[in-house]
């Protein structure tokens, strides 16, 4: 009993959600609107819990003084700085100001840091190995070239070439990679609603 | 870990008894090493085996150098078998840092295996070769087999030895599961492996970083020069201006923000050409998404683009319907009926008796639907959950490095076009005459990617003749 | 119209500003090697983004349901369910696991295969395997060039999919026929796929160069006012 209940919930309710996918029927529409609006619930349930989480596994940081506890100082004000401006400054700007001129240029600048990281990993790039690394810069010589080129001029060919990769070998692993995972996640979805796995346990 | 003297099998710490065979444990019984399982005595500094220091093995912290593992030449007794050896004259080459072994491998395990005992897998000839420094980690992907079974036989099976490779992959797995992985996650581990790999990176990161600031900061200064120059409109940026001419003034569309302000900077110059070109035309907008800063980046471009337009009257069209959790069922819960799962606006205003959403069904029954997404999962799931089954026509407007990814898409017919980063943002802004941000960074992202590339190909065949010049010897 | 660097006015919106300023130049210092200032402002971004998507959840998705539910308790009464859910998910989250507050969990992960699985067949699987594959520029290319690449697409994809497929090794004629064709096809396989990286590896530099513009922007427009017009 304490294994097959929730076992039971998953398989239902992955049947319904399935069906209701598929099929054009008004108690199934009713009853995939009701699970739908169920999962959106428990999903804004599961971010308390996340935050909770991050509090106490920084809480029990600081406390035992494990390696890194300063930082997770930072951390757990940082949240408890978000969420104080969040729910006591709801609709007074206090929030859209922490979101523009604190959250905002942060992960910006994040993202920008990338710009470093990518390209020193592309001057280190034959280091991966001869086939790799020549392949990996010839392609994406090519690539960047014919994208950033006028077209036209001696170096006109590096424009449609550029199309061509795109287009056709890249399309190609693209598409296989896609396919692959599509498989995997119907082969995945089918194991867990027929409880050959069970993740929630 | 205290040795069973009858069975061999490891008890914890205080037991008296042994959990396999029951035998009374000697309170002085032997002590297994954590890292090969041999029996040691309790009060042994080193493990009789492989050497380990079993003071500092027990705390489950790797700190020193990863040991040395020697594999005995070819002929001697000890390897009755040929293992896969480097060829001679093929210098070894450092892993580089934080790469996975299947980058190293450009050979199937199974061909592999039929050549090697133990299926250990080494480098094929001349390819690849991975150097193995004193205290480096020589990043070979490490068998299954011998690391399951070498412990047991040292324990239960002393007559049948194993092989050195099997030996070095035990260790190796030992020592690797052994180490503490989370200390390079901490402050001042970058550091200390800088020290241990003796190469000091700073110069790189400099000459980088110089490179880089320099090669964008003089087109923001100048605002343009001449890599401002126009190219041509990407195929699928005007098929995806096609798609929005295609839909009949006055209609309601959906804009999903589906990114964060990681990407922003390649993205909000889409997000501002698509709903400048929207309220253009007279329609109506609905923003919403399934991230939590999605709706604020909405808003964002909201205001850049009516204080560009002079025209605040216009915000009147345009909606923003906030944040909805649960991924892809909330995106399913939208495109079969938005009022259901939305009753209010970002701002708080209930929708009921907003003319704007009169009337207002499922996103599936929409024209049009702009996906503006930071990966290929976000707009894989729009158009899992909306383009398919409802037959919703939709226009994704993503990074640049996210475009090659879609072509599958829209040559399946499940995307009508697709917009990608600052240089698509710039042809549909040309297209639609109306020059923006998109237009204006051009030749900035122009130089940086130019420089980037010129930089990356010049160190490239550097390393590579460096590395042939070291092949010929001096 | 390039101006000698000002700093903004301090207002709301000018100390904004320069707060923006200081921390974006704090994340970009850890281009030179990661150092205490750019590791505090890590620091502050993970708790910030915790703390502000946390407070959206709330504020958009369950205190309008709470004030639904409170206001019409006989017509929103399926809200309670949920409710009720959600926190024996939490009270799971804290450590109390048990097979009742197992079922929130077995909710989501059915909901969540059901709409994955589906989504990747009808979405995914079916139109990129079945639809034919016209290949680069259909509509302009001869015959025989679009033939060849339609060919070469297939091959690839083929190629692909064999890379990641796992023989079982069989010592039948045909198993071992069989086994080695596989090897081999996802060799070429694993060629397209180096071409695969190497595109995306190039469109990221665009990308996130594109990224950095942005940035720079900000700090030489916005916050300085160096270029001004």
């Amino acid at each position: 009993m304490r294994r097959i209940l929730p076992a039971l919930v998953a398989l239902l309710v992955g049947l319904v959600v399935l069906l209701d996918y598929f099929l054009e029927n008004p108690v199934l529409d009713a009853l995939g609107s009701f699970l739908l609006e169920g999962a959106i619930i428990l999903a804004a349930f599961a971010l308390l819990l996340g935050l909770w989480n991050l509090l106490l596994v920084h809480e029990r940081k600081v406390r035992r003084r494990e390696r890194g506890w300063p930082a997770s100082i930072v951390i757990l004000l940082s949240t408890l700085g978000g969420l104080a401006v969040g729910l006591a400054g709801w609709r007074s700007g206090a929030l859209d100001w922490f979101y523009r001129y604190v959250l905002f240029p942060l992960e910006a600048s994040t993202g920008a840091l990338l710009a470093f990281v990518v390209v020193s990993a592309a001057v280190r790039l034959w280091r991966l190995g001869s086939l790799e690394g020549t392949v990996m810069l010839v392609v994406g010589a090519i690539v960047l070239a014919g994208t950033l080129l006028p077209q036209g001029g001696a170096l006109g060919v590096l424009t449609p070439l550029r199309e061509w990769i795109v287009s056709v070998p890249a399309l190609a692993a693209v598409r296989g990679i896609l396919l692959g995972v599509a498989l995997g996640i119907m082969a995945t979805g089918l194991r867990v609603l027929l409880w050959i796995d069970r993740p929630y346990e | 870990m205290i040795f069973c003297q009858a069975c061999g099998t490891t008890n914890r710490e205080g037991s008296r008894f042994c959990n396999q065979c029951g035998a009374r444990l000697s309170e002085t019984a032997d002590i297994a090493c954590p890292r090969c399982g041999a029996p040691n005595a309790p009060d042994a500094p080193h493990c009789q085996k492989c050497g380990l220091d079993l003071a500092r093995g027990r705390n489950d912290v790797w700190e020193g150098p990863l040991p040395r593992v020697e594999v005995p030449e070819e002929g001697t007794p000890e390897a009755p078998e040929q293992p896969r050896r480097r060829p001679e004259g093929v210098p070894l080459r450092r892993r580089p840092h934080g790469l996975p072994p299947w980058l190293d491998s450009a050979e199937q395990p199974e061909e592999a295996s039929s050549e090697l005992e133990a299926g250990a897998l080494l480098p094929g000839e001349g390819e690849l070769a991975l150097e193995r420094d004193e205290g480096e980690w020589s990043g070979e992907a490490i068998p299954i087999e011998p690391v399951v079974g070498v412990p047991y036989r040292a324990r239960e099976r002393p007559e049948q030895p194993p092989t050195p490779e099997e030996q070095k992959a035990a260790d190796l797995f030992a020592a690797v599961s052994a180490e503490d992985v989370f200390a390079s996650l901490q402050p001042g581990a970058e550091e200390e492996q800088s020290e241990r790999a003796g190469r000091p990176e700073t110069w790189l990161r400099v000459l980088v970083a110089l490179t880089l600031l320099v090669a964008v900061i003089v087109p923001v200064l100048l605002r343009g020069g001449p890599l401002s120059a126009e190219g041509s409109v990407p195929a699928p940026v005007a098929a995806a201006a096609r798609a929005i001419q295609q839909v009949p003034p006055g209609a309601t569309v959906l804009v999903a923000f589906e990114y964060d302000a990681g990407l922003a900077g390649d993205l909000q110059p889409v997000a501002e050409a698509v709903i400048g070109e929207f309220l253009s035309r007279d329609l109506h907008i609905l923003t919403v998404s399934t991230q939590p800063e999605g709706a604020a980046l909405a808003e964002m471009a909201l205001e850049r683009v009516l204080r560009a337009r002079g025209d605040a009257g216009a915000r009147s069209r345009v909606v923003n319907l906030g944040y909805l959790t649960g991924g892809q069922a909330a995106i399913r819960a939208l495109a079969v009926s938005i009022p259901s799962v939305i009753r209010s606006d970002w701002e708080g205003r209930p929708l009921a008796g907003n003319p704007a959403v009169a009337g207002l069904g499922g996103a599936g029954t929409l024209p049009l639907v702009v996906v503006l997404g930071r990966d290929l999962l976000a707009v894989q799931a729009w158009i899992e959950q909306l383009g398919a089954p409802f037959n919703t026509p939709l226009v994704a407007g993503v990074p640049a490095l996210v475009e090659p990814a879609l072509v599958p898409y829209q040559t399946a017919g499940r995307l009508q076009g697709v917009v990608g980063g600052l240089a698509g943002a710039a042809a549909f802004e040309r297209l639609a005459g109306r020059p923006g941000v998109g237009v204006r960074s051009l030749a900035a992202v122009r130089a940086g990617a130019w420089a980037a590339g010129l930089l990356a190909i010049t160190a490239n065949i550097g390393f590579a003749l460096g590395r042939l010049l070291r092949r010929r010897g001096p | 119209m390039l101006t000698w660097p000002t700093l903004p006015p301090p207002t709301v919106e000018g100390i904004g500003v320069t707060v923006a300023a200081v921390l974006t130049l704090a994340v970009l210092s850890a281009a030179l090697g990661s150092n205490r200032v750019s590791r505090l402002a890590f620091a502050v971004l993970v708790g910030a983004a915790v703390g502000y998507a946390t407070t959206l959840a709330w504020w958009l998705v369950l205190w309008p349901r709470i004030m639904r539910l409170v206001r019409d308790p006989l017509r929103e009464w399926p809200l309670l369910v949920w409710f009720a859910l959600g926190l024996l998910l939490v009270v799971r989250g804290l450590g109390a696991a048990s097979a009742v507050s197992s079922v929130p969990l077995a909710f989501l992960v059915g909901v969540g295969v059901a709409l994955a699985a589906a989504g990747a067949a009808l979405g995914t699987g079916l139109p990129l395997a079945l639809v034919p594959w016209p290949g680069y520029g259909a509509a302009v290319q001869p015959a025989w060039a679009k033939a060849l690449n339609t060919l070469i697409v297939a091959i690839g994809t083929t190629g692909v999919l064999l890379r990641f497929a796992y023989t079982t090794g069989s010592q039948s004629r045909l198993g071992r026929l069989w086994g080695g064709l596989a090897r081999n096809w996802g060799r070429i396989g694993y060629l397209f796929i180096l071409i695969g990286f190497g595109t995306l590896f190039a469109t990221a530099i665009i990308s996130l160069v594109g990224v950095l513009v942005s940035r720079l922007q900000f700090l030489l427009v916005d916050w300085l006012l160096v270029v001004r017009g």
